[in-house]
């Protein structure tokens, strides 16, 4: 028999979890394997930085989210994965500047079985910029000289989200995604500030299956409240 | 093949270490950079630099940017003579990483120094330059002419609606907008506006305070709109060479942090009248009839006070403090009547 206070405990527990409408009633841990990714972009920078940039996708943890649905009693999976990415590209400004860039970033990426995904991404980086046309010095005493291929290193950092579709899981399974990036990053230090850019990128996303790394996965099974 | 792609990279290296040879062209657009004191900043040079004769803009602001008058407002000059629009350290598109400590005008004043000097190395030293000051490149440019020999290398001096004495102005443009407004309160035209603006100004001195000659500025701005000056409306254009977004950080630098704010507090006792004597190269002022912000009479005062024996002072009708908008016909004919007369 369940004591009185024990009772109230529970009783005030199933509460807390009524507005979240389910109850997480079986966890799981497991290692799987999951292949890398490898990706190709254009790149395009407001106003006019046209680019390309390439790079890799690592997956470092899974998760399976298995929810039944309250009405119907159907399953249906959801997956989140964390990601790890890093890439290298450059842009060119006409009558601007030039740009180098390397960054990593880290984030999550939602799917289900359809096969739309979704990511986000926090990146950090480094930035060298090269200046269109060429860059003169002048000393005190008036003698002029070119400086080659000059420019300025930067500390880049910033947000972007994926909107893609992956053909692996189609009707017709392929090895790759197509997706879009719209993404928000500042430059620093700039004029002793910071410069901000928002850029977008249109990806292609190869998966190696045969580059498989092994990692873990929780599965979660969640059940709807009666 | 070896022997082919050998040639190819002796003659790329052969190319690499030759001397960069500028073309003078009757229509050029060029771009290049002069990195100095931790700033690096870009010269965009427009029309006919075949013509040996370079009009150097600069802008205001401070951090304006000089590419927001290259269009419509200056493009009328490009067939004769060849305009270079500079844009000053911490403003437009000039770059750099941690540079504020150099921000000061004196500082301006040596990259502007060695600026006439690159030019010259760049297009020959036959190339005659004259300046084109616009509001704070007002200020800056006197502060260049008055400094040593440095008018040696100007053919002549044009001042346009030019700060060249910030207290002046300060209190020249409060006063302006008290008797305007009150005329325009008198004819009933608009009331409300012209009460907001002549309360604030009798309210508040000139020159006591940052924050006050700057809300004092936007009311100049504005009061424009009640005389009905033409402002030309065209779609912004954010797709250019000056990207909106370093324009929009290095101005909101300058205006919303307190190392900006510091460097703008510096100009506001700035003053060259009183040594507007020393510069002796021909000078032509051109000034809005309805500036506001640097009124005309400030124009009247910096022509009685150059040293100059060749000095004009023409009025744009139908102009506030960008005459090159106002007027821009007018102002693109008095500019190119000048140059032509002093070159």
């Amino acid at each position: 028999m369940v004591k009185p206070p024990t009772l109230i405990v529970s009783y005030i527990f199933f509460l807390v979890l009524l507005p979240n409408g389910v109850l997480r009633a079986q966890d799981s841990l497991r290692k799987v394997m999951m292949p890398l990714e490898v990706f190709g972009a254009v790149y395009y920078d407001f106003p006019q930085s046209f680019g390309a940039l390439a790079g890799i996708v690592f997956p470092w943890k899974s998760k399976i989210v298995t929810a039944t649905a309250k009405k119907s009693g159907q399953k249906e999976e959801r997956n989140r994965d964390i990601i790890v990415a890093s890439d290298i590209g450059f842009y060119r400004y006409p009558y601007n500047n030039s740009g180098l860039f390397f960054d990593a970033g880290i984030g999550k990426r939602y799917y289900k079985a359809h096969p739309y995904f979704f990511e986000w991404l926090i990146k950090v980086g480094v930035l060298r910029t090269f200046y269109d046309g060429l860059v003169y010095r002048v000393d005190g005493n008036g003698n002029v000289s070119v400086l080659k291929s000059f420019g300025r290193y930067y500390a880049l950092t910033g947000f972007a989200s994926v909107i893609g579709y992956d053909f692996h899981r189609g009707k017709k399974p392929q090895p790759f995604a197509l997706a879009f990036t719209p993404s928000a990053w500042v430059q620093y230090p700039y004029n002793s500030f910071i410069l901000p850019h928002v850029s977008c990128e249109l990806i292609f996303l190869y998966r190696f299956d045969s580059m498989k790394r092994g990692v873990k996965q929780k599965r979660v099974l969640q059940t709807p409240n009666k | 093949m070896k022997r082919k792609i050998c040639i190819l990279l002796l003659s790329l290296l052969a190319a690499s270490c030759k001397k960069e040879a500028v073309r003078l062209s009757t229509s050029a657009n060029d771009l290049f950079w002069l990195s100095n004191a931790g700033a690096d900043m870009p010269v965009w040079v427009r029309g006919n630099t075949a013509s040996k004769v370079m009009i150097l803009f600069l802008h205001g602001g401070p951090g304006d940017g000089s590419l927001v008058y290259a269009g419509f407002q200056t493009d009328q000059l490009w067939n004769q003579y060849a305009v270079a629009y500079w844009d000053q350290r911490d403003a437009g598109a000039a770059a750099g990483n941690n540079n504020y400590s150099n921000l000061s005008l004196d500082q301006m004043i040596q990259d502007l120094e060695k600026l006439v000097t690159l030019i010259k190395y760049r297009y020959g030293s036959d190339m005659e330059i004259f300046l084109m000051g616009h509001s704070f490149g007002g200020l800056l440019g006197s502060g260049y002419l008055v400094k040593g020999t440095n008018q040696n290398n100007i053919r002549g001096w044009i001042e346009v609606d030019g700060a060249h004495d910030y207290p002046e102005s300060n209190t020249l443009e409060r006063q302006m907008l008290i008797d305007t407004g009150s005329s325009e309160i008198a004819k009933g035209h608009n009331v409300s506006q012209w009460t907001t603006i002549v309360n604030y100004c009798s309210a508040h001195p000139a020159n006591v305070s940052l924050d006050v000659d700057l809300t004092t500025d936007d009311y100049a701005s504005q009061a424009e709109n009640y005389v009905n000056i033409n402002h030309t409306t065209t779609a912004v254009n954010y797709f250019s060479p000056s990207s909106p977004l370093s324009f929009g950080a290095n101005l909101y630098f300058l205006n919303y942090t307190v190392r900006g704010r510091a460097f703008l507090a510096s100009l506001e006792t700035l003053s060259f009248t009183d040594q507007l004597y020393k510069i002796t190269i021909p000078s032509l002022l051109i000034w809005g009839q309805y500036d506001f912000t640097v009124p005309s009479t400030s124009g009247y005062h910096a022509l009685n006070n150059l040293g100059s024996s060749y000095k004009h002072l023409v009025l744009m009708p139908e102009s506030g403090h960008v005459p090159m908008d106002g007027n821009t016909g007018l102002f693109a004919q008095t500019v190119l009547q000048f140059v032509t007369a002093v070159k």
